[in-house]
Formats: structure tokens, sequence, C-alpha cells
């Protein structure tokens, strides 16, 4: 037996350090997730032989999440991508070549489209959680081509600056994290709107339960009873698709109670008289009715938020924010304004995975791709891609097959998926430890520099060097103008270039970002003059990353503008018409499907990397579907029995997983599914909703040995009698 | 090893320095900070050279919170054999491993990672921890800490709605 307790060290210390032999240590920013956590990597021979988080980073200080971890396995996993693969039909298979020939192919392809059609059917999309430099080096790509369709124009239409919130504001949402990480600490009642932290920023939710421990009153607004709900003071479990009534009923009372800050809205605001107005019939009655609360713990919610003061509300992270409306920030904001929590410590709309290159300055965005791929005028001539989005498409078959006819699809990621299936060439990119650059969505809002710790595997290329190749394999070499004397690309000058010509981040550069150079966390934007390269220390606040921590303090400007809020009026405005209806305002389930099924992604889910490198089990398995045990008895199913969710649109088979946190008429079953991963053997539940926005799909379930229809029979009786909260 | 949990809703007892020997090592457990993220398994997998998937390398307890919901996934440093030991009993115990008997891929039964100990490093799983969720040391060290974490909860005190 170990003789574990007779251990005679006197001093037992918490170091992120490595008991494995290593040459050395390299600081870096891990990518996986809006995080930006700092990562210490500890090396031998040019290989990773061990990973921690950074002690010395103000995001994480030491700690560091399962998909942090699972990068160790992810950067040596023998399924990733290693070359360039192209082919002329879908009907052959990929076969490799070497990068200059697939380049060529690509470029020959994106002319053919040119010859016969306009500009603008050249589209390229990636996800917001994207590399940064996939998508800096998309943006300019398109522009280079001179096409509107670029990375930005797939992002949620509320962020854009076409959205609700820069009428409020005159700053777009995907800019508006208006209070850092820092500062929540000072908060005493934090409201989290429709994200599981804990699921999707593990090390986001730090701070927050930092602040609960201390005392800080938490609400959380949700579906789904998940590990964010069961931390909350007041946990609010909503029907899907009904958050913002909630809002509006919390909202209401806090009107009617008389806890709205006036003299904040007399000095700052305009147009909140008419939203007290338009909100007087949300009782909490009504609420409670359209949500399925009861009415107590509405009241319970907003009095913790009228009570306690300051107030921040956190909400859009990168799963859940494609499902916010117009309404839901207008009504966050709302929220924040009334409670007089604006440029405050501990205050703030602090809206998740910001990014000062998020807005491309263009048009307004696509509503959505499978609204693209569904339109008999056939825009999309060419599809450069990354983040797997055929997994994620909704809509049914008919979108997938509508995928299937593009004339030329250009993939880019580590692994093969559903996506390189359907597409005619596919590039192997490097991961976050395999290439230098930015690192600019996140959570804290700050910008920082990942620096490249190991080689790449095969032949992968960073996505700059992707960029920069088949910009100039196009012709468009004079935009991608920072290659060395021989041929690389200079990482170092091209973020420089691209930080220069921002305005949001002009004082920045790569000098000051490198954390084995500078004090690690980047720097915060808007950073535009030297005094945003400070730490910031004075009676409210002491930041630990260097740039303003607090956005809209009185008594300052707003950066590049000569007022406290950069609108017309100098004052938030709330918007004449908040965006109408409802998101999720789906009316009454049809007759033959009566359950809502919901989506989210597991813990160790990585945005672009989807569940391909959590290979915790060795054998494909079906995908779980989270199920009421009362709604399981009803159809005489156990834990593990197989079962199938249907509707119009298609059908997915997983295995039951009973789970009591959900409600009975809600069902559950996780996002970032490809049928061509190794994990899971199924279609992900994208495939049944009408719209990637929805917050739910309306479905039906039952065993695959069971009637169908009596099936529905026997759920419908159920819901019939079934109330509010069961 | 004695393995100790806290958290709002365990009900355990105050946990008493007085009841170990001052030399023994501790590992505590915060449940109120755990989100089940699963950071414990994996980091005791990487430390422990298996391939990410190799069945229980560590194995979580599932300690629920209340009836509904999900439970929370604490580290144990248990191989849940048959073998009976003192586990079950309390949430104060002792982990008094009988068996040493090599019944899961290479590995016999959870040491505190004594190579990390040798060096003065507290357990993979204590380091890696995503919440900073678990603490590790001697019993005065997990008293000191317990008594901050009661002091900050002072703070916290529930606030009642007026009738409506």
């Amino acid at each position: 037996m170990n003789a574990v307790g007779s251990n005679n060290r006197s001093t037992l210390a918490k170091r992120q350090q490595s008991v494995r032999p290593f040459d050395s240590v390299r600081r870096t920013t891990c990518r996986n997730c809006p995080a930006g956590c700092g990562v210490k990597v500890f090396i031998k021979d040019g290989g990773i032989v061990d990973i921690f988080g950074d002690e010395d980073h103000p995001t994480n200080k030491g700690s560091f999440c399962p998909k942090g971890l699972l990068s160790l396995y992810h950067l040596k996993n023998p399924n990733r991508l290693a070359e360039p693969r192209i082919r002329e039909s879908l009907d052959a298979p990929l076969r490799p070549v070497g990068w200059d020939e697939a380049l060529e192919f690509t470029a020959d392809g994106l002319r053919r489209m040119a010859d016969g059609r306009r500009r603008e059917s050249l589209f390229v999309m990636g996800a917001e959680t994207a590399p940064t430099d996939f998508l800096l080096g998309g943006e300019r790509f398109g522009e280079a081509l001179g096409t509107p369709n670029r990375p930005s124009r797939f992002h949620p239409a509320p962020f854009h600056a076409t959205g609700k919130v820069q009428e409020m504001f005159g700053v777009p949402a995907s800019q508006l994290l208006m209070n850092a990480p820092r500062d929540w600490c000072n908060s005493r009642c934090i409201v989290v709107y429709g994200c599981d932290l804990a699921a999707s920023d593990p090390i986001t939710f730090g701070p927050v339960i930092d602040a609960r421990d201390r005392g800080t009153a938490l609400v959380v607004i949700d579906s789904k009873r998940t590990m964010t709900a069961i931390k909350a003071t007041v946990f609010l479990q909503v029907r899907p698709g009904s958050r913002a009534t909630a809002l509006k009923g919390i909202i209401h009372l806090l009107f009617g109670d008389e806890r709205v800050d006036r003299e904040f809205l007399a000095e700052s605001t305009e147009g909140f008289e008419r939203l007290e107005k338009d909100l007087a019939d949300f009782t909490p009655e009504h609420v409670a009715g359209v949500c399925r609360l009861c009415p107590d713990d509405l009241i319970r919610a907003a009095d913790l938020i009228g009570r306690n003061k300051p107030v921040q509300l956190i909400a859009g992270d990168w799963n859940t924010r494609r499902h916010l409306s117009d309404q839901d920030l207008c009504l966050g904001a709302a929220l924040v304004c009334l409670r007089g929590s604006v440029g405050i410590p501990g205050g703030g709309l602090n809206l998740l995975n910001v990014s000062p290159f998020a807005d491309g300055g263009g048009p307004p965005p696509h509503r959505s791709l499978e609204e693209l791929l569904l339109d008999p005028e056939k825009p999309v001539g060419v599809l450069i891609c990354h983040g797997n989005p055929f997994a994620g498409l909704a809509g049914g078959r008919p979108t997938r097959a509508a995928f299937r006819e593009l004339p030329f699809v250009v993939h880019c990621g580590s692994y093969p998926d559903a996506t390189s299936r359907n597409a005619h060439v596919s590039f192997p990119l490097s991961d976050w430890p395999e290439y230098s650059g930015l690192v600019a969505h996140g959570n804290g809002r700050a910008i920082q520099w990942c620096n490249k710790v190991v080689e790449a595997p095969g032949r992968c290329r960073s996505p700059l060097e992707f960029w920069t190749g088949l910009g100039h394999a196009c012709g468009a070499g004079d935009f991608f103008p920072w290659l060395t004397d021989d041929g690389a690309v200079d990482a170092r000058a091209a973020a420089d270039f691209f930080l220069g010509r921002n305005p949001l981040t002009g004082a920045a550069s790569v000098a000051a970002l490198d954390p084995e150079k500078n004090p690690p966390g980047g720097l915060l934007w808007p950073c535009v003059d030297a005094g945003d390269l400070e730490f910031e220390e004075d009676r409210f606040i002491r930041g630990d990353v260097r740039g303003r921590n607090i956005l809209f303090r009185r008594r300052r400007t707003y950066p590049g503008s000569d007022r406290r809020f950069p609108t017309a009026s100098g004052k938030v405005r709330y918007p004449t018409s908040s965006g109408g209806g409802e998101t999720g305002d789906m009316g009454a389930a049809p007759p033959a499907l009566p359950l809502m099924l919901t989506t989210a992604v597991p813990v160790d889910s990585i945005p672009a990397l989807g569940q391909f490198v959590s290979d915790r089990t060795r054998r494909s398995k079906p995908p779980p579907v989270r199920v009421h045990p009362r709604l399981a008895k009803l159809l005489d199913l156990r834990g593990g029995d197989p079962v199938v969710v249907e509707n119009h649109r298609g059908r997915i088979t997983g295995a039951l997983v009973p789970d009591s946190g959900l409600d009975a008429r809600v069902i559950w079953c996780p996002d970032g599914i490809d049928p061509h991963q190794p994990d899971y053997a199924g279609d992900g539940p994208m495939l049944l909703f009408a719209a990637a926005a929805d917050p739910f799909a309306w479905v039906s379930i039952h065993g695959p040995d069971q009637d169908a229809e009596e099936a529905r029979r026997r759920l419908a009786a159920f819901l019939e009698t079934a109330g509010p909260g069961s | 090893m004695r393995l100790v949990f806290t958290g709002r809703q365990m009900g355990s007892e105050t946990f008493d320095p007085a009841r170990c020997d001052a030399d023994e090592l501790v590992m505590m457990v915060d449940v109120d900070r755990c989100i089940a993220c699963g950071a414990c398994e994996l980091a005791c997998q990487l430390e422990h050279g298996e391939t990410a998937g190799a069945p229980g390398a560590l194995r979580p307890i599932m300690v629920g919170t209340d009836d509904q919901g999900p439970t929370v996934l604490p580290p144990l440093a248990c191989r849940h054999c048959e073998t009976p030991c003192e586990y079950h009993d309390d949430y104060n115990f002792w982990i008094t491993c009988p068996s040493s008997r090599d019944r899961w891929i290479g590995k016999a039964y959870c040491d505190a990672c004594a190579g990390r100990l040798e060096r003065g490093l507290w357990p993979a799983c204590a380091t890696r921890c995503t919440m900073k969720t678990i603490f590790f040391g001697r019993p005065s060290d997990i008293a000191f800490v317990l008594n901050e974490k009661r002091l900050r909860e002072m703070g916290d005190v529930e606030i009642k709605p007026f009738d409506r």
C-alpha cells in the first residue's frame, strides 16, 4: 500500500509545472474558445510533452479546461488532415496533392465562376469562433476579389452595425462587452441570459462563480437545468423561445416597484418612457403563463435584480448567440440601464465573443446559409468555408441537397468531416500552437498574441498562409503584402497591418502583445492612444490587463468620439421598434409534433473541431437524447434504449438519457455532431431545425420498434395534462 | 489521503483538523464550484500517460446536489472495486485502499501523483481543475481555506420578496 500519508515534504505548492523531462517552456494563448486563456507548453525535442494553464495570465490564472487539455490529444490525433486534396466532382474521391497545385486548382475554380457569373457569387464563410487570422484573411480575400459576401455577413444580424444595439449605444453588439471580467467581482447581481457558461466557456464562468462565492446574487434564465443553472440563486426555467418575455416581466416589475434609476434615465437616455408603457401588460401572471414559470420565481428574480446594484447581464456566448434577437439584446441593455449600471464598476451589458474585427463595415448580414442555399436564383457559386457548416445546416434534406449541388466548395479545417465530404478542395490548416497570430474574438474584450510553439504535422499551413497563397494564385497579391524575401508569410507584419488599419486597435501592435515579452493578457480594446497601453489604476478599478476595463464611464468620452455615448444625441436611445416579434415565437405545436427539441454544446466540444478531439470512447456511439424520466416512462423506454427523434425535415437516432433537469415537454441532444466523426454515428439535431437561429424544433419521439402514431397519441394525451413547471 | 467534500448542500460536518495527523494529506473538493467538466479526469489521464478514453484512469463520483438536475463530478481517488473500505460511510473518510491489484489499464490506484508530490507539487487533478475547486494540503491548510470560504459566504444573505 502506498504510504501516501507519510509523505514528509513540508510544503506542497499548486504550481502549473510538469514533472516530465522538457527542454523549454513556452507561453502562448489558447484559441480553442473565446475565453482566450494563457497556456504554458512544455516542449522536448520539438514536441509538446505537457500542457498547463499559465498562472500569470489574468483570464485563467493557471486553470485550464477540458478543451485545452484535449488539445494535447488533438494535436497528435492520427485522423488529422495533413495534406491538401482535390477532386473535379463529388463522385470521385479526394486525392492528395501539393499546396501549389491545390491553390492553382482553387484559383481555376474561382476563375470559372467569375467567367460565367458575377463576382458576388463568391462566398467566404467562417463562424465567429474561427481563428482570427482565418476571418481577417477571408475578409481581405473577399475585398481583393470584389465580393461583399465575406465572413462578417454570416454572423448574427443583431450583432452587426445594422442591429438595434448600434442604434441604442452607437456601438455594435459585436463590440459591446462593457465591463471586463476583472471587474465582475464588483457586481452585486449577475444575470446570465440563455448561456450555459459552465459548458461552453468554463473559464469565463470563473469570475461569475467567484462573485457568487462572495455573496453576489446569480440569476440564470434558460430552458434547461444546466450546470450553470444549478449555481444560480434564482433559476428561471423558461419555455424554449420565451426568454425575452421573462425579461419583459422583470422590467415590468422594476418599473412597478420604482426600482429604476430615474437620474441616469433623465441624464443619459431617451425613449425609455415608451418601454414602460409597452410593458404595461407583462404582469407576473401573464409572463408566467407564457414562459411556464411560477410567478413567485419571477418576482424573486426581479426582487434580486431590483434590490442589488450594480447589476450586469451576460449573454451571447459562441454557442447561443445565434438565438439572440434584436429584442433580446435591447431588453438586456434596458435592464442594465434601468438599474443605473452602465459605466460603473460591477455593471454592464456584457456580451461575449466580442471582436474589434467582427464587423466588416459592409452590408448587413445574410439571414442564413440555408436561405442562400434554397434561393432559386442560386446565388452561391463558390463557397470557401471553415468550421464544418454542413453538419450544422438546418432545414433538413433540402438544404443538404442544395449544398451538394454547389458548383465549387473549398473546405478548410483540421479533420475530414461532413463538409469535406461535399467539397471539391480540402486544405489542412494548422492548429493554435502551430502558428503565430492574433487572437481577437474573446470574452474579455482583449486582443492577444498566440506564439507558435511546435511545428504542424504533415503539410498543414496557417490560415494566413492559406489566404495569402490563394490571393497570390488569383493574381491579387497586392492585397497581401506581408511576404518576406524568401516568400514566407510574415505573421507579425500581417497582424500589425490589420491592427493598424482598425480604429479600435490603432495603438496596439504585436510588439505590445507578445505574452513572452509583455504582461500576459494582451490589451483591452478599444485602444486608440498611448494611455490605453497602461494598466488602469484608480479608485474604481485595478486592472490586470492593460487598457480600459469599463466603457461609458461618466465624464469620459468613448474612444474615437467626443461624447460618453457615441450616438447622434449623445444619449442611449431605446429603439422605436426593437425588432418586432420574439425570436422563437413559433406558435402552437403542430398536431403530430408535440415536443420541443433543444440543443447546445457539451463541455468538451471545441467550436471549430466539434467532438473529434474528445475521443473519450473508442467506438462510435449514438448521440445522447436527454428526456425527462416521466416522458421516458410514458413511452416505455429506459436509459440507454435507442430512440428516434423526427419531424417532416428528417429523423435522427440516439440513445435515451433520463434527465429530470428538463421540462417534460422539452428534449435535448448535443450540437456539434457529425456522422463522420469517430465518436458519434449519426446526424446532429440541427437537421430537424427550420433555421439555425431557432431556439428549438418541433419534433416527435419514439423507440425504433414502436409504432410512431401510437407514441404520438400517448405524448399528445400526456402533454394536455402537463401544467407549467412539470 | 483523506478526501473532504464541502458545499452548501452537502450537509457535511465541520472539518476538524484535530481528528487528523498534522502530516496527513487531505484533498478538499468544493462542490459549490464544481461544474462537472471532467478536467480532473482528463488531467489524470494526461499525467499518467493514458490516451484519452481509457476507462477510469480516475473515476469521478457523481454527487447530486439535489434530487433534480445534473450531478457534479468531483474527483475521487478510488478505483471503485468491490473491496470494502470506509469510503461510503461519511463525507469525511479515509481512502484506505486495501487493494493494490492492477484492475485497470496500467494503473493500480490513486497515489495522489506520487511523482508530483516528491517535487512538492499538487496532484494533477487538483492542479488543473478548471474552477479551482480542489484544494490539497495538510489539515491545517484545509481548515484555513474552509474558514475563508465560510467567511466569504457570510455575505450571501437570502433576500425574501415582499408579499404580493
